[in-house]
């Protein structure tokens, strides 16, 4: 099971019977305090909840009790350990000087009492963390009636509109402050459901329950997105059809002019869904493509229609077009963006298509598409997987690292080991001695390579032809060909070889391939190579800078013993660290000094 | 499915007991479950499955089954009457 739009109170009853009591996922204890009833929203959030992986344990504590349960030492509260608090409070019970007669408060008073209830907030965040650190969630307030000056409320200077927008402002910022507290927007949700169907007034006479069932649906599920998002449980990449979804029309059959999207016009519903699908990228999230299409047809409708389409074939970090069935290229797409298929979003028109994606790939989250694109970014707005809890530049960047590397990302399955990844990369080793043609990029290699690099030696295109021409030195250097492609000359090995010793001068290597046994395969290869022209001894120094931790050890991993303090040694009499045998093919290019 | 069939069914739903112990004479006295808080998720899925409300005078009175389905019945006539 996972997240699906769900409407109804009846249809959460359902599925909280339907769930395990006791379900398997990461345990999640919550403790629910709540200044009016509340008790009904838990078969919508544990739902929720065991939708997404968690066990969850919910407590609710005494109606409107929180500093008396949190500051007893000897309490409930106490007692236990809670991942998450949430403190659900209503004006009623924390300002009713608010609401009940707006006109008799002042000014000063009224930023007086805001101070206090912002003020009272915080303090249940310390009591609530006296004993553990909770994540909590806090809610803002909504005003079920209308505005004390009526219409034109809004207008006055004494405005109760103001008032209230000044506080949950107030209590935002406040909660700001602090780490992994979060706020639930009483207000946006009330707005959302629409403030007539939010309430339910008899429910409240009779019990203290303002809402309708549909209003404690909203908070439900807004609860639950907090907390998904708190705990990261939260989608990195669409996976979009094409057809029908990302424009109107068939391309294979109306052709690149007529498929329908465009900024006027009956596109224009293609064209603010893509304008939504482009926020979302820019915002983090990955966008690829699954479609049964030829992918000429497809590159022509990105270029004949580009002033009609915000989205550009380059915003999609992966496309997978042609014949294969969308589970398996879904499967695919997983793989190379290394994620699970459970952070993947599924958008596609086509029912059957849905269907079976949901049948081969359930960990992959199909909603259903509106009928029509005309709901399509309303829809998607509405879909709240995306929610993260902080947009970090590492996340605004990460589509750009995507798009750079996306078709180079590891195949790291969990259930493959790595042995079966690196057989699966296909990998055709290169390695180059003394290959005069590649001066300027090794020359570059040696300047720019910070992280792998055992000793940050710094050269010129002249040291390098230098070390080329003098037979003292041997230059090694290697490229990588994979089934992605060509990964050009990626890593760089000079020796000098003095009374049949061989001491490593530069040893570096691109990060992009790092985590391959390339450098494994380097250096026995080279190792071979020297013992051959009659070495007997390696010697490798590691010199430590601020950015080359990650080649700390590196000399051991390859079989060099320990010698001293990062000084390292290769006996080449003994045996010679073995070759990885998952290489496709390992070749050596040798050209003689001259 | 019936208008009772759907009334115990929401019945069982929310009060979380099997369906066959909701007879014609099923109440809160022989459901030990149904307590207060029970009643409440009864109320909302009872409303929002018939499209009905219920006066906060009315909701401490649908304590039975044959309570529940003769003021769904009531209603729903009224809204029929209305049309």
């Amino acid at each position: 099971m996972h997240q699906t739009i769900k409407n109804t109170y009846k249809e959460y009853l359902e599925l909280a019977r339907q769930i395990d009591k006791t379900p398997q996922g990461a345990p999640l204890s919550l403790a629910v305090f709540h200044s009016c009833t509340l008790e009904p929203i838990e078969p919508v959030v544990r739902v929720e909840l065991v939708s997404e992986g968690f066990a969850p344990a919910i407590k609710f504590f005494g109606y409107n009790i929180f500093e008396q349960e949190l500051l007893n030492p000897a309490g409930e509260y106490g007692k236990g350990t809670y991942d998450v608090v949430f403190l659900f409070a209503t004006l009623q019970e924390f300002f009713p000087e608010l609401i009940r007669d707006f006109h008799n408060i002042t000014p000063l008073e009224l930023e007086k009492k805001t101070k206090e209830v912002v003020g009272r907030m915080e303090q249940l965040i310390a009591a609530a963390r006296r004993t553990s650190q909770p994540r909590i969630i806090l809610t803002t307030f909504d005003h079920p009636g209308r505005w004390y000056y009526g219409i034109l409320d809004g207008q006055r200077e004494h405005s109760q509109k103001e008032a209230l927008a000044h506080l949950n402002r107030s209590i935002a910022t406040m909660a700001s402050r602090y780490k992994e507290v979060y706020v639930l927007d009483a207000q946006d949700i009330a707005s959302r459901v629409g403030k007539k169907h939010f309430y339910d007034w008899n429910l409240y006479y009779h019990s203290s329950l303002p809402f309708s069932s549909e209003g404690l649906v909203e908070i439900g599920k807004e609860l639950s997105r907090i907390i998904f998002a708190a705990y990261g449980k939260t989608k990195k990449c669409i996976v979009l059809d094409l057809d029908n979804t990302l424009w109107g029309g068939v391309v294979g059959v109306e052709g690149a002019d007529r498929v329908i999207v465009g900024p006027t016009g009956s596109g224009r519903a293609y064209y603010d869904f893509q304008l939504q699908l482009k926020q979302l990228s820019s915002k983090g999230i990955v966008l690829a493509i699954a479609s049964k299409n030829n992918p000429e047809d497809v590159k022509e409708v990105f270029s004949k229609r580009k002033d009609d389409m915000p989205l550009v074939l380059e915003d999609f970090v992966i496309t997978k077009i042609g014949w294969d069935t969308k589970p398996q290229s879904i499967q695919e797409i997983a793989q190379e963006l290394d994620i699970g298929l459970e952070a993947l979003v599924f958008l596609d028109d086509s029912p059957v298509e849905r269907e079976l994606m949901r049948e081969q790939a359930p960990e992959v989250y199909t909603p259903e598409l509106p009928e029509g694109a005309g709901e399509y970014a309303a829809f998607l707005q509405e879909l709240h997987v995306f929610e993260k809890n902080i947009y970090s530049q590492e996340d605004l960047k990460k589509v750009r690292i995507y798009q750079d590397q996306g078709k180079r990302a590891s195949l790291k399955q969990e259930a493959a080991s790595l042995e079966d990844f690196w057989k699966g990369l296909d990998m055709h080793l290169t390695i180059f001695v003394n290959e005069k043609t590649q001066i300027p990029r090794l020359a570059q290699m040696t300047q720019k390579t910070n992280q792998f690099n055992l000793t940050t030696r710094r050269y010129s295109e002249t040291d390098i032809t230098r070390f080329m021409e003098d037979s003292k030195w041997q230059v090694f250097s290697w490229s990588v060909q994979d089934k992605f492609g060509d990964n050009g000359i990626v890593g760089l090995l000079i020796v000098e070889i003095q009374d049949k010793k061989a001491s490593v001068d530069i040893f570096l290597q691109s990060c992009r391939v790092i985590g391959r046994t390339i450098e494994q395969a380097v250096v026995s290869k080279v190792a071979l190579y020297l013992q051959e022209r009659g070495v007997m001894l390696i010697t490798g120094e590691y010199i430590p800078t601020a950015k080359n931790a990650v080649v700390k050890d590196l000399y051991s991993h390859v079989g060099f013993a320990k010698e001293a303090e990062n000084a390292y040694v290769l006996n080449l009499a003994g045996t010679l660290p073995a070759i990885p045998p998952w290489f496709s093919s390992i070749e050596m290019k040798v050209q003689t000094h001259s | 499915m019936t208008l009772e069939k759907r009334i115990r069914s929401i019945m069982a739903d929310s009060l979380e007991v099997d369906e066959g112990i909701i007879g014609d004479d099923a109440s809160v006295h022989t459901i030990a479950r149904w307590d207060s808080l029970q009643h409440l998720r009864l109320i909302m899925a009872l409303q929002e499955e018939f499209s009905v409300r219920f006066q906060d005078i009315e909701i401490p009175e649908l304590v039975s089954f044959r309570a529940i389905r003769d003021a769904i019945m009531a209603k729903l006539a009224l809204h029929d009457k209305a049309r």
